[in-house]
Order: structure tokens, then sequence, then C-alpha cells
């Protein structure tokens, strides 16, 4: 079976003129298709059993680069996020779409133009937009099916001062190296030991291929980021943890890493529930000790978290002075503790942290 | 469908064959005196197999008629297939309410065993109507509720254990099954509460790589529950306690610790000091109360005082560094 084989497309009736929409009815043209009138109001009525594989493809209405929502409590990195698509093929046990996204199908934005005009609207002069289209999904999963980045970055060639960072537990990659866009693009992978791969990120890519497309990407003269993020405290993690962080030095060079983000397991109440009934097999929820934070989440006790990440900061640090290292979700108090200091004080991160001319104050 | 009124002597009717029966007996008090004033009025439902009858619908009637020495019993006739008899007999046990947890789960193994229906289709045709959502999880739970031991199942019913938590227990480790329904008796725990002993023994025995069993068979636990001087809540309490103490050795220290350091403070009792919770945050809190500007000068007195003490400087350590 592959990775993404839907058993059915739905397709919104205003997305059926859009090139991409076309495009992607040629991609799949064994699927039944669908028309709906409004894939918003189908998407509810879409039941467990039958939209496992559906794949919605969308002429969306509301707005698809939006600032990334944060969290109550936590600094914040001004990093934006499209989302193009939302969904995934791969079946993270802590992943966060099984509590927002509850139908399980994947869903498209075919409206790309309107990525590109809402892309246009939000750059600035002088100041880097970094933007993901790995909130809700994984960047390149799908890529292999639905080309998106065939439609993206021609595109994004011609934008200015933006940066996109296509994140991914793929090794998706091929598509990149068919455009020239090394100045526009970063690729990030998360990372976690690959017993921790094996347990909780089912069909996704191994840590091996994942590092061996990084250094494709750097060969091609690409910077590319890591995410250690979920870090989970298994019981030997710190072992684990350095064996990655030694297998990364091995095959990157760390002037190469355009940023490294850290952070711990956290889950909000409904997510454990359905870790607990879902992965019956995953040790996940018994390591370290959880506490209800400001915003709602569960994560590790402070001083095990402060422990955890002045580990990976030392590792990390052992490999390339230079990364610019960040905490991903976390409040002043955890910043001081690991590093000393608040980003902004912290010359390698201080045009990440530095608000972004708001552009969309409407937005909030 | 052919159904044919008639009378039947009981001796025609196969008590013993149970097929169609689904849910349990209801009040049979009150039948005995309809019976006695009415006679069998409502008449059987029955399908014919082999030389007798087997009762779709009436096993209670038929029981109170025989005890009252009625011999012969009206009856309606179906002459249709044991998957029509078997759904009207899950139909009428609706109906009536008179199926409890394990009845629903007896009923699903049968339409899934013995007249393979699909399991998609149990869920989604059969699992609504006893009321349940349909989702595979569900049908999981209850198929393994089928399977609970016939003792557990007693237990239950006689303790009138509520659904709910039947359905908590049903995918718990098999060997701690017997543990958590005598402790559902014994302490009578809240839905929520029973969830957070589940939970919190899955997680100690995952983090300790021991099995349930050994985790619930802890001297400390068993101390607990065997404690004559406590009444069940107190006994409840203490044993969730010790579990999360267990699970959460760091947290609990700290925060039993930070405790500590608050009473050593020994506040003037109209003052409150509050910490962040789980330590996350290092603001602390103080609410007062007071009634006048002498109280008030006592009140901040107090907490000059305060402010100098050793276990107060103690108290901030710990909360800025855990
Ligand atoms: S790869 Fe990312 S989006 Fe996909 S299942 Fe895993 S955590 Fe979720």
């Amino acid at each position: 079976m592959t990775l993404f084989e839907p058993v059915k497309i739905l397709i919104e009736k205003s997305a059926l003129d859009l090139p991409y929409a076309q495009k992607l009815l040629r991609y799949f043209s064994e699927t039944p298709v669908q028309e709906v009138d409004e894939i918003q109001q189908t998407k509810k009525t879409l039941h467990d059993y039958f939209s496992k594989n559906v794949l919605l493809i969308t002429d969306y209405k509301g707005d698809i680069i939006k600032r990334c929502p944060g969290t109550r409590g936590a600094l914040c990195c001004n990093y934006y996020v499209a989302n193009i698509i939302n969904g995934c093929p791969f079946y993270c046990t802590y992943c966060i779409l099984h509590d927002y996204i509850n139908c399980g199908s994947v869903m498209i934005c075919a409206n790309t133009e309107k990525f590109f005009d809402e892309l246009r609207a939000k750059t600035r002069e002088k100041f880097l937009l970094r933007l993901g289209t790995g909130e809700l999904a994984d960047s390149l999963a799908l890529e292999p099916f639905v080309h998106l980045n065939d439609e993206l970055l021609p595109g994004l060639k011609e934008c200015k001062n933006v940066v996109l960072e296509l994140k991914t537990k793929s090794a998706f990659v091929d598509s990149i190296l068919k455009y020239d866009v090394a100045d526009k693009v970063v690729v990030g992978w998360s990372v976690n030991p690959q017993n921790i791969i094996d347990t909780d990120e089912y069909k996704s890519a191994s840590l091996k291929q994942r590092i061996e497309a990084a250094r494709i990407m750097v060969q091609n003269g690409y910077k590319v980021t890591f995410h250690f993020d979920p870090i989970i405290l298994v019981p030997d993690w710190q072992e684990q943890y350095r064996a990655v962080i030694r297998m990364l030095r091995d095959s990157i060079p760390g002037e190469q890493v355009a940023w490294l983000s850290l952070g711990g397991l956290r889950f909000t109440a409904s997510l454990r529930k359905i870790i607990q009934d879902r992965f019956k097999k995953s040790d996940i929820l018994s390591y370290g000790e959880f506490v209800p934070c400001p915003d709602g989440k569960l994560r590790y006790f402070r001083p095990v978290r402060v422990n955890m990440y002045r580990f990976m900061l030392k590792e990390i640090m052992a490999w390339n002075r230079s990364i610019p290292v960040y905490l991903c979700m976390e409040s002043q108090q955890v910043w001081k503790q690991v590093f000393g200091s608040l980003p902004l004080e912290r010359s390698a991160l201080a045009h990440v942290y530095t608000p972004y001319p708001d552009t969309d104050l409407h937005e909030e | 469908m052919n159904k044919i009124y008639s009378i039947l002597s009981a001796e025609q009717i196969n008590r013993a064959d149970e097929f169609f029966r689904v849910g349990s007996s209801y009040n049979s008090d009150m039948l005995r005196r309809l019976l006695d004033e009415w006679g069998v009025i409502a008449p059987l439902i029955v399908s014919r197999h082999g030389e007798s009858y087997r009762i779709v619908e009436g096993f209670d009637r038929f029981d109170c008629a025989v005890l009252h020495g009625i011999t012969e019993l009206p009856v309606i006739e179906v002459d249709t297939d044991e998957f029509s008899c078997y759904r009207f007999a899950i139909f009428n046990a609706v109906r009536q309410e008179s199926c409890d947890i394990f009845d629903i789960a007896q009923a699903l193994a049968v339409l899934s065993d013995y007249f393979l229906v699909p399991r998609q289709d149990i869920a989604t045709e059969y699992l609504p109507f006893f009321g349940f959502s349909c989702r595979d999880k569900i049908l999981d739970k209850l198929i393994t509720i089928h399977k609970f031991d016939p003792s557990q199942k007693k237990l239950c019913r006689d303790e009138c254990i509520e659904t709910d938590k039947i359905l908590l227990i049903s995918d718990i480790d098999r060997t701690i099954r017997n543990d958590m329904i005598e402790l559902m008796i014994e302490l009578r725990p809240s839905i929520n509460k029973v969830k957070q002993i589940i939970e919190l023994i899955d997680e100690i025995s995952g983090r300790e790589g021991k099995p349930p069993a050994e985790v619930l068979s802890d001297p400390l636990l068993r101390s607990i529950l065997d404690d004559e001087a406590c009444n069940a809540g107190q006994k409840l309490n203490r044993f969730r306690e010790a579990l999360y103490g267990r699970r959460n050795p760091a947290l609990s220290r700290t925060l039993e610790l930070v405790d500590r350091k608050i009473r050593q403070l020994k506040l003037d009792n109209r003052i409150k000091l509050i910490i962040p919770p789980y330590l996350e945050g290092d603001q602390l809190r103080l609410e007062a109360e007071f009634e006048n500007k002498e109280q008030l000068e006592e009140i901040a007195r107090n907490l000059l005082q305060t402010a100098g003490l050793k276990s107060f400087g103690e108290l901030l350590d710990i909360i800025k560094e855990p």
C-alpha cells in the first residue's frame, strides 16, 4: 500500500476551474470525485468510518497565511504559517492533528494564487518573513502525490524578504532541487532517535533517510533546519539524543544550519486521551512527570525540562557553537534558566525574535 | 412474514432454548401480580424450531405463567429466519430497557460471530441503537466486556457498577480487572477517579517496566486498603496520593518541600501566599484580609518579618530553580 491512496475526492464546486485543482484531479485520475458546495460544511458531516483517505480540494476563502498562534505564556518567534495542506499521511502518536483535524482526511487549498497575494501583502522591506507550511501538515509528506512544490516554488523565486521553511519527517526533497530557490527555501527536519521513530512516528522516514536528505540539500547549497521536537524522555534519553546529534554533526556542517529548535513533549488533555486510546503500545506518557501549564497543555515538570534543554544545548554547542538554537513554546522563565538570557538579548536570535512589523493586526 | 395466532401448551415450548434472549428479566413480582388478576393476555412470540418452539419474546411471562400452574399460553408464531427473530429480540429488549452493558455486549457478539454481521454495520447500525456512538473504540470495548469472566460480570451486576466504569475497565490489563472491580465496590470512586487510578497504574507500569498487577500489589497500597481506621473516602484519597507520588516522585517531593517551607514561614492566618501552580512561573501572589488600618499595619509587619526569614529565601530559591 502506498503512503497516500485516497478512496474518494470531494471537490468544492468553486475550485473546479482552479489550475492546481485540475492538476490534482489528473494526479488522482483513478479516484472517484464528488462535487460539493462547501467543503467546510461537508467536513463536519464526515464520519470516522468514511472519512479516512478522503482528499478534499477547496477554494479556501479564509486567510491562508496567518501568524503562528503561539501559546499562552510562551515567547513568540514571529513565525508565519501557510496552511495550504491540512492533514498528514504519517501517523505520529503525539501529533496535535489527531486533536485538531478530527476527520482524518487531507484537505488542500487549490487557490495558490491567493497564497501569493497574501504573501506579497505581508512581506516588508528589511524584515525577513519566516513562513512554514508544516503547522497542520508535514510540508513534504504528500509531495510525491500532490506536487505542491511545483505550484509554490517558481512563484516564490519572485518574492522578496521571505524564507519558506518546509518542515518534514520525510525524505522527499527531489522536487525542491528542480528549482533554484536556495535563497528562499530552507528544509527542516524533525528529528528523534530511531527508537522513538519506530514506536511513535509511524510511516515516516528513518533518521538515516532524513539526515541523508538534509545532506543532499546542503550539498546543493541549501540551508537546513532541525527540530528536536518533541523531545521524549525515554529511559536512556541522554545517550539516544547525544547519538542523534553526533549523527547530524557527522553529516551536516553546523554553518549550514539556519536554526534549530528544541521542544519537550507537550499535549492537551484531549490529545492525551487520544494517545491513551489509540496508541496502547506507546509508552511516551509514562516517562517524565507532566504538569499542566498556563496554556492548558501538559509539559514535563519545569526542572526536568530545563535539565533536558541544558543537556541538548550542551551537545549542540559541541557540534557547532554558531547554530542558532531556540526553544519552542517555552516561557521566559525557562529561557532564562536554560540560556541565562532572553532571545532578544542573544545576537544569534535577535533577528528572529524582533517583532515583525505588524501587517495583520486585524487578524489577532 | 406469516404470523399465526394460536394457543400452545407449555410443554410444546422449549424454555431451555434461550437463543433469542436479549437482556435480563424484569420485575417479576409485578408480573406475577398482573398474572393473578388477568392471566396471560399478551401472547408470547415464538418460532418453530424442529419439533418444538423457541421463545423470541416473553421468557418472563412464560416463567410466571408456569409458576402459576398455567399450562396453555397464547402465542404468535412467526415464520421467519433466525436473524429477523434475533433483531426483533434486540429491538424489543431495548424498548423494554432490559439490557445492561453485558447483555448488549452479548448481543453484539452474537451478531458478529453467529450472524456474521460485518463490523462496520454493527458499529453504524447497532451501536447507536443501544445508545452508544458508532466508534470502533466502543465496539472494541464491548467485545472485551463480553469476554469478562462470569464472576466479574456477576459482581458488577450485583454491585450495580455503572456502565461508564465498566467501559473504562474493559481495556485495562486483564490481570488487574478483579482488583479494579473490588476497588470500585469498596471505595466507590467517581468515574474521573477511576480514570485517574487506571492512568497512574498504567504509567507506573510503563515507567518501571513492571506488570500492572505488580504495581497494585505494592505493600503500601495494600496497607491503605486494609486500614480499618479509615473510611472509604479517606482510603481512596490516600490510595490516589500514593499512586501519584510513585508516578511523579520529583514533582511530589518538590511540592511537599514547598508546602513545608510555607508552613515554616508561620504566616499570619489572614495572609495567603499563593505559589504558581506546579511552579510554572516565578511570580508569587499574596492575598490578605483586613478590616482596618491597624490590621493592615500588623500584616505589613508580619510580611516584613517573613521577608527576612531564611526559609523565605529558600522558598524563593526552590521556586526559581526547583
Ligand atoms: S509528521 Fe507531523 S503532521 Fe504528520 S503525523 Fe507526524 S507530527 Fe503530525
